[in-house]
């Protein structure tokens, strides 16, 4: 198996995060075309229907889009709008619980601050 | 959509004995299907039925709307490639794949052809003389060839190493993306073939305990740990499926979403939630021993 | 009748099991008795029997090797049932000219020139060309069917089906016997087939014969595999 999925989440929503992925990180730049269900398929040996479960997610989010007869397309714009998305969720997933965690060990605001510039530097 | 497959009220007793226990489903065309479960849970004998090779002691069965039993329209579009699948003695592997040709109307040579070099099958060989390995590779071929409008593989890939596993389920999306048929996989090792699988059954005990889309399953499960007490409070209400006590602690998957007020009452008491795989969930489903024979088996 | 001619040709495929090995079988046989010919005296040898026990022998083995193969790769029970008649009567129709041919080299060649007589036996070469066909297609066809009907006997009601036969044709037999014997019935059953030619005697064979046909074709409907 190539590149594995992980068995506890749906798998298409898997698909629409790596596809999202890789529009942010400029593998799949706006106005390209997006590999086919069935190359999606065969690279990540899944079900062709979840791929497509997956890649309609993003058009019904208008991320892609289909030109006729020929495939889906990266829509102009989305990178930012994907960004966005991402930002609030990173806020979500990780900003909150570790204030969180901060708090019941009782770093204050600017050790915080200080941790993430150390944390920073540190890569 | 059409149906492939209709089965109502099912039921195969062997004397006092239910195999097959009042199963019904169906399955749609152009699927890919899991039929899961157990060693011995009736897996074998359902697709038995299905391909009119067993006689059901009740119930209604529909292949492509007809009965199967004796029905050439039905048969010629099922391939069933079996565990124990019978070759003549004298056969080699070339006069099993000429016979094919006469079988299987959709039969595609040069398929059969590429298939042969893939998993290096010698052509002159003895059938009776393969390794296991080889003498799966036999059915896969047949099964992938003949593109049955239903293909169905039980436990097809006895002996073969991951390399040549892979290959199958390579082949097998690679062909189904180009001619989509209903394909039943019918298998005992969930967490190779999950991803393959849109929809899942579980049969456990010759009863479907588990009809439903695959990616609907994931995520339905979860784990949640901590303090005996405190896990025992959080489960009230809630479909357990399996529990395991350590010391004073515990750890419980539980079936079901929980809501965001379920997780925050989880947090407030302490407890870790963890998602459980899809074959976590159906090895919890069917007693937790299926792992044990996946080990052995490769 | 496509399917039938996918399981003829399907048996077919086993060249050694229904090309091969019955000539062989029957040649081995033959040039044994050729050997002992050599001594000098006529000799009138049951060798020609290894060909027919030959049949039933395959009829006992294709049923096991044949059906579950066949019946897993989709065909009918019917077909197969069809198929694997036709098989035996197409090689029946050949051996028995073939054997009818040899028939007439021994008698042309005075026995091989050493007497032998193997192919062409008194009592069964009696009568015309038809007959004698008749009556060497019955037994190779006699002999297949027999064997296919234990084939049959085991696949539907397993090995305690084949004990029950087995010990109810010992006793049949058995009673059968004692009753002859105390009646002193023997000249009368030797008389009765003095009078009968050997195609009056094939015809009855057939007879039984399509007895066995049935009686397979009812157990193979309901055989599972």
């Amino acid at each position: 198996m190539t590149i594995s999925m992980d068995d506890s989440r749906p798998i298409f929503l898997q698909i629409a995060e790596r596809i999202e992925n890789d529009i942010i990180e400029g593998r799949l730049p706006e106005e390209s075309q997006v590999p086919s269900t069935n190359q999606f398929a065969s690279f990540y040996q899944i079900n062709p229907a979840t791929v497509m479960k997956g890649v309609n997610l993003l058009v019904d989010q208008e991320i892609l889009y289909k030109k006729r007869g020929i495939g889906m397309f990266v829509a102009t714009g989305v990178r930012a709008k994907i960004m966005d998305k991402r930002k609030e969720q990173f806020y979500e997933q990780y900003i909150v619980s570790m204030v969180k965690e901060a708090e019941k060990l009782g770093i204050t605001a600017d050790q915080l601050t200080e941790m993430i510039k150390r944390g920073d530097k540190g890569q | 959509m059409s149906l492939a497959v209709e089965i109502n009220g099912l039921s195969k007793s062997y004397g006092k004995v239910k195999a097959v226990d009042n199963v019904s489903f169906s399955l749609e065309e152009g699927k890919i299907y899991g039929l899961l479960g157990r060693n011995g849970a009736g897996k074998t004998t359902v697709m038995h039925m299905i391909t009119a090779q067993l006689f059901a002691t009740s119930g209604q069965l529909k292949v492509f709307g007809e009965e199967p039993y004796e029905n050439d329209k039905v048969l010629s579009q099922i391939c069933f490639i079996k565990e124990s699948q019978k070759y003549p003695d004298n056969f080699r592997v070339a006069d099993v794949l000429d016979v094919s040709r006469l079988f299987f109307p959709n039969w595609d040579r040069e398929f059969a052809d590429s298939l042969v070099q893939d998993f290096k099958l010698p052509l002159k060989r003895r059938v009776k003389k393969l390794s296991r390995g080889m003498l799966s590779s036999v059915g896969i071929i047949v099964g992938l060839a003949s593109r049955a409008p239903l293909t169905i593989f039980d436990e097809p890939y006895l002996g073969l190493d991951a390399v040549a596993r892979s290959l199958f389920y390579d082949r097998l999306l690679a062909d189904y993306a180009e001619y989509p048929r209903t394909i039943v996989l019918s298998t005992h090792l969930i967490d190779e073939v999950s991803q393959l699988l849109e929809h899942v059954l579980v049969i456990d005990n010759g009863k479907l305990i588990l009809n439903e889309e695959s990616d609907a399953l994931r995520g339905r499960a979860c784990s949640v740990a901590g303090f005996a007490s405190q896990v025992e409070n959080f489960l009230e209400g809630k479909t357990v499926i399996h529990r395991e006590p350590f010391a004073g602690l515990a750890s419980a998957t539980i079936l079901g979403h929980l809501s965001a007020q379920d997780r925050k009452r989880a947090s407030d008491l302490g407890l870790e939630i963890t998602p459980v795989s899809l074959q976590q969930m159906i090895i919890y489903l069917t007693n937790g021993k299926i792992d044990g024979e996946a080990a052995i088996a490769r | 009748m496509n399917r039938v001619a996918g399981i003829i040709r399907t048996h077919l495929t086993d060249r050694w099991s229904w090309l091969f090995l019955p000539w062989i079988v029957l040649l081995s046989s033959f040039v044994c008795n050729l050997i002992i010919a050599t001594a000098g005296d006529e000799i009138y040898t049951g060798g020609l029997a290894s060909i027919f026990i030959y049949m039933m022998v395959i009829g006992i083995v294709s049923v096991g090797q044949t059906f579950p193969f066949l019946i897993g790769f989709g065909a009918r029970r019917k077909d197969y049932f069809l198929g694997t008649t036709a098989t035996i009567g197409i090689i029946g129709i050949a051996s028995s000219f073939i054997l009818l041919l040899m028939g007439y080299i021994e008698t042309r060649s005075e026995g091989w020139g050493l007497k032998l007589h193997f192919f062409d036996l008194p009592y069964i070469s009696d009568g015309n060309v038809l007959a004698r066909v008749w009556v060497l297609f019955n037994f190779m066809l006699h002999f297949f069917f027999l064997g296919f009907v234990i084939s049959c006997i085991h696949r539907k009601f397993g090995r305690n089906g084949l004990y029950i036969l087995f010990i109810l044709s010992g006793i049949i037999i058995t009673v059968s016997l004692y009753l002859i014997n105390s009646y002193g019935s023997w000249d009368a059953i030797f008389d009765w087939f003095a009078d009968i030619s050997a195609a009056q005697l094939a015809s009855g064979m057939f007879v039984v014969t399509l007895v066995y046909v049935i009686l397979s074709y009812l157990m193979l409907r309901r055989a599972t595999v």
